[in-house]
């Protein structure tokens, strides 16, 4: 259909004015960045002396550079699975012919709405050394555990408390991608005798796999780029001992408190390509877009 | 097709229009008399009053206009993308912990011949805003600084008086061990902070500055210290010392001290409108914070009013800055419940008479500011990050301190 | 349907007892946010018990004598305008990298995709001075401008399309209908639920939107909603006033709330008369 050109003026026309936006309020900004991580730059004065690729030698050198490297990557192995699998499994089950299933379906999106102050109030309140939590374990163990001075378990707090907020989201976008599907496919799904169990694993997720791959790479990117709830916990200092101190939060730290833009910035491409390079990896493995791409 | 190109059409005259709209506005409103513009950052309703009114006062007297803009949080972020857009106000707060990068940014008016009468501010907090030089370049508006709070109802419950309270470091933690046999599990004797903000002064009297001269980390050098905070490390193992947010899940430590879950804190004179109006029903004392090594010592947190140095109107930013700190410093003290930096203010004020203000003002002259030099940030980072691994059993002090120490310089090392 | 055919009782039960328990779980934070705006922050800060021991009104009181209609209005405001912009923008450049092709299109994909993976706190002073320059600085319409395109939203955009039924679009086209006709006219009403749901996202992120207006905004009369309770809420500098966080917590989660359950029958096709059995 349609000649060539025709073709590339409808896409082009089609993103225009998409693209014009992101010129503007995205690549200029991220430009002007890309250049500051081969400076030494303060950025109070505007001063800036080239120093070419130290800005990089220096992170490696860094021992604050690897915890951070290792909690984000724990952090991310841990949560992107699980929030995606829970998402998927929710909207399935709220999607197949459950009673109430839209005051279901309200009732979990509140969490997504629940302020992040208010979340980690809640979660402070919960899991503090003299705290439901604390308490409940050490009446039916006998042992208190200290999640928040506990640098093995201040994290998991964390952790947990993303999934929480998370899932609603990713679940809603299941859903809206669970309404494509044809109901065709389940009928013969059906017909060959599938139970449940095989026509979700044989219809409805592969039929998802491009929504899939949205949710997994959007996962990846919040779960890489994980700040706030780092910030409030451990009041910005990324501790116990660096157990808290993610890749955006040492970004922060070294933009604010070292006042040496050039290396934050240096980091924040560094976490740029990683992000982008496990994103492909994953994507490749599950071939996640490659449905009718 | 046609139809969309509209749409298109129209959205973007529209947004056009706007645009134009408002950079026209933005630039008639400069032209029009140029007001002094004064960043400040959010807080209480009664200092954000006694801002307005102070400088109602002002516009009157000098017939100027001031502009004042809230900075409702991250302060220092915003500061700095102003800078960077070359968009700064013209007076700004400063607190002296950030005072030294902004001085050596070199963004600051120098104020040294400006400010009038320089010998009446206390001197440690004019100091501050000093670099090394001696070269001012800001003016103190208010401060703070830490002192002991006793709750008299708890304390004579357990049988004690005000009066069997130490004044020295070492008494008061045989004091708190013996407290805490008297009290429940979820009440602490005192409350403590961990972080270098609060002890810097009571490591300073130990004989160790954790800031060299060459802007250097140093937490092993001296003996004392450590047993300074070793004896943090025990008493939160004994749980005669709490820290209020990992120990007993309150919020700040004013909160844990209003409802009665602690009977002693040293805390700075912020806690005292939320101790009025949150809990009133608490009765309390307040005594100079204890001395350590036979040292007095507190820590004072200090905030001045700084000039751009590419202000427009220096003259009348500076003019400004001598009325706050100078004619107009007694109705801001008054009405915000901050306390002058003018010793002459504070007398007129009866400040040094008044029971619970006095322990707070004496500290003025002899207690350590915090700020020193660029490389704080970074020292103190360490230092609360690397301590928490004493705290919680994983580390001695000894080897915390050591990796502190270690993590500071090298990261000093590397922003060289 | 799908899961529960016939003859599964148990796993039916199971089911419910799944997600009435996970409701549960989600509800309580909710509820003891609630619960916690009407008690007094001497209560809150010390922690305490699930019930307030009294009930205070001084949360919303505080909140309800500030400016907060007119916060409301502007956050209302550009919520709006930034959500038509990018439902309409995003959907277009989502459908062009999904269903056009045309050159370039996997290059200008991938190149989207790296931009959302670098780190806005390196990108937040740039973008400040880019409006700076452009005279926007206290203007509603910086917000707007910065906010109007979501990469995430195009990209999830795409992800949708990618999976829509060619033969309708085909069918469209054979009726004479160009591409801009087939996409307003056909594509659109067919891509409802993700349209909703890129209109509820975008309509949250625009609302809970904070360091923005806290960098672009400096009038109270402009305040976005969640800056200016986070203003009327900074009481003191050392307690937080937990009750007046909350309320307004509570307060500015109304309008997204009405608006989800407003687009809720796009997610998810109710059924309460009859389970189970088709």
């Amino acid at each position: 259909m349609g000649s060539k050109r025709l073709q590339n003026i409808q896409g082009y026309s089609f993103l225009l004015p998409a693209m014009l936006v992101i010129l503007v309020f995205t690549l200029i900004p991220i430009a002007y960045a890309f250049f500051m991580m081969f400076f030494k730059v303060d950025l109070l004065s505007g001063a800036r002396t080239f120093i070419g690729l130290n800005n990089f030698a220096k992170l490696l050198d860094d021992p604050k550079f690897w915890a951070s490297c290792r909690n984000t990557f724990r952090y991310v192995l841990f949560v992107v699975p699980i929030q995606t699998i829970v998402a998927m499994v929710l909207a399935a089950l709220l999607n197949s012919k459950v009673k109430f299933n839209r005051a279901f379906l309200t009732i979990m999106f509140i969490p997504t709405l629940t302020s992040s102050s208010a979340m980690t109030l809640i979660f402070m309140w919960l899991f503090n050394n003299n705290g439901v939590m604390v308490n409940l374990i050490d009446q039916v163990f006998g042992v208190r555990i200290a999640f928040l001075n506990n640098p093995d378990l201040a994290l998991s707090v964390i952790m947990m408390m993303n999934i929480f907020s998370t899932v609603p989201h990713f679940m809603t976008v299941f859903l809206s991608g669970l309404q494509d599907i044809p109901e065709s496919l389940y009928e013969a799904a059906s017909l060959d005798g599938a139970n449940a169990f095989r026509k979700f694993m044989n219809v409805t997720v592969p039929q998802l796999m491009p929504i899939t791959f949205y949710v997994v790479t959007m996962g990846l990117v919040g779960c890489f780029q994980i700040f706030d709830q780092a910030f409030i916990i451990s009041d910005g200092t990324g501790g116990p001992q660096n157990s808290t101190l993610t890749f955006s939060l040492y970004i922060y730290q070294l933009a604010f408190n070292s006042n040496d833009m050039g290396r934050a910035t240096a980091l924040a491409f560094i976490l740029g390509a990683i992000i982008f390079i496990v994103t492909y990896i994953v994507n490749k493995w599950l071939k996640a877009d490659e449905v009718n791409g | 097709m046609k139809k969309f190109a509209a749409i298109l059409a129209a959205a973007s005259i529209l947004v056009g229009a706007t645009a134009c709209s408002n950079s026209e506005k933005a630039g008639k409103s400069s032209s029009n008399k140029d007001p002094i513009t004064l960043a400040v950052w959010g807080s209480s309703p009664s200092e954000s009053k006694a801002l307005e009114a102070t400088v109602a006062s002002y516009e009157k007297e000098s017939g100027k206009d001031v502009k004042i803009e809230v900075i409702q949080d991250n302060f220092q972020d915003a500061l700095t993308s102003r800078f960077a857009a070359k968009n700064a106000p013209d007076v700004f707060y400063l607190e002296s912990y950030a005072a030294p990068k902004f001085i050596k940014s070199g963004v600051l008016a120098d104020l040294s011949k400006d400010i009038k009468n320089q010998d009446d501010f206390y001197q440690p907090l004019l100091d501050s805003f000093k670099d090394k030089g001696g070269k001012l370049y800001a003016a103190p508006k208010d401060y703070s600084t830490l002192a002991l709070y006793v709750n008299k109802g708890l304390l004579e419950k357990a049988g004690y008086k005000v009066e069997d309270i130490p004044a020295d470091w070492e008494g008061l933690v045989k004091f708190s061990k013996e407290l805490q046999t008297k009290l429940s599990k979820d009440q602490a004797a005192m409350i403590f902070d961990n972080t270098l903000a609060r002890n810097l002064s009571s490591l300073i009297a130990s004989g160790l500055n954790p800031v060299t001269d060459k802007g250097k980390a140093d937490f092993t050098s001296n003996q004392k210290a450590i047993d300074y905070m070793k004896s943090l490390v025990d008493g939160q193992k004994a749980g005669y010392l709490k820290n209020p947010k990992i120990d007993m899940g309150i919020d700040s430590a004013g909160a844990a001290f209003g409802t009665n879950k602690a009977v002693m804190m040293i805390e700075g004179n912020w806690v005292l409108s939320a101790l009025k109006q949150e809990y009133p029903d608490v009765k309390y004392d307040v005594l100079p914070a204890p001395t350590v090594n036979g040292k007095k010592e507190t820590m004072t947190f200090n905030v001045g009013y700084a000039v751009a140095k590419d202000t427009d109107n220096k003259k009348g930013a500076v003019d400004f800055v001598n009325y706050m700190t100078g004619k107009g410093q007694k109705q801001w003290s008054e009405m915000s419940g901050t306390l002058p930096t003018r010793q002459s203010v504070t007398k007129e004020m009866k400040i040094d008479q008044d029971p619970v203000l006095s322990a707070h003002a004496n500290g003025a002259a002899y207690g350590t500011v915090w700020s020193s030099g660029v490389n704080l940030p970074t020292i103190s980072q360490a230092f609360d990050n690397q301590l928490l691994a004493a705290f919680n059993g994983d580390k001695s002090v000894e080897k915390a301190m050591k990796d502190a120490e270690k993590e500071a310089n090298d990261e000093i090392a590397r922003q060289e | 349907m799908i899961i529960m055919k016939t003859n599964y009782k148990s796993l039916k039960i199971f089911v419910y007892i799944f997600l009435v328990g996970y409701c549960l779980l989600t509800l309580a934070p909710f509820l003891w946010s609630i619960l916690t705006s009407f008690k007094t922050t001497a209560e809150i800060s010390a922690g305490g018990s699930f019930f307030p021991k009294e009930w205070s009104l001084k949360g919303y009181q505080t909140i309800f004598d500030s400016q907060f209609p007119l916060w409301i209005k502007n956050s209302l405001f550009v919520a709006l305008v930034t959500t038509i912009f990018n439902v309409l923008f995003n959907t277009m450049a989502g459908y062009s990298l999904a269903r056009i092709d045309f050159k370039g299109r996997k290059v200008i994909f991938s190149f989207l995709l790296m931009l959302i993976m670098i780190p806005s706190q390196v990108t937040m002073i740039p973008l400040y001075i880019v409006i700076s320059k452009l005279g926007l600085v206290d203007s509603q319409w910086s917000l707007i401008f910065t906010t109007m395109i979501n990469i995430a939203y195009i990209f999830m955009m795409r992800q949708f399309f990618i999976n829509f039924p060619r033969d309708v679009e085909e069918a469209a086209t054979m009726d004479g209908l160009s591409r801009f006709g087939t996409f307003f006219r056909v594509v659109l009403p067919n891509a409802k639920a993700a349209i909703a749901t890129q209109s509820v996202f975008m309509f949250m992120g625009v609302w809970n939107e904070f360091m923005k207006p806290l960098l672009f905004i400096s009038s109270p009369d402009k305040y976005m909603l969640t800056q200016g309770l986070n203003a009327v809420s900074k009481q003191f500098r050392n307690a937080t006033q937990w009750d007046v966080i909350m309320a307004g917590a509570i307060i500015s989660i109304i309008p997204i709330l009405i608006i989800y359950i407003l687009l809720n029958k796009y997610f998810i096709t109710e059924n309460n008369q009859s389970a189970g059995v088709k």
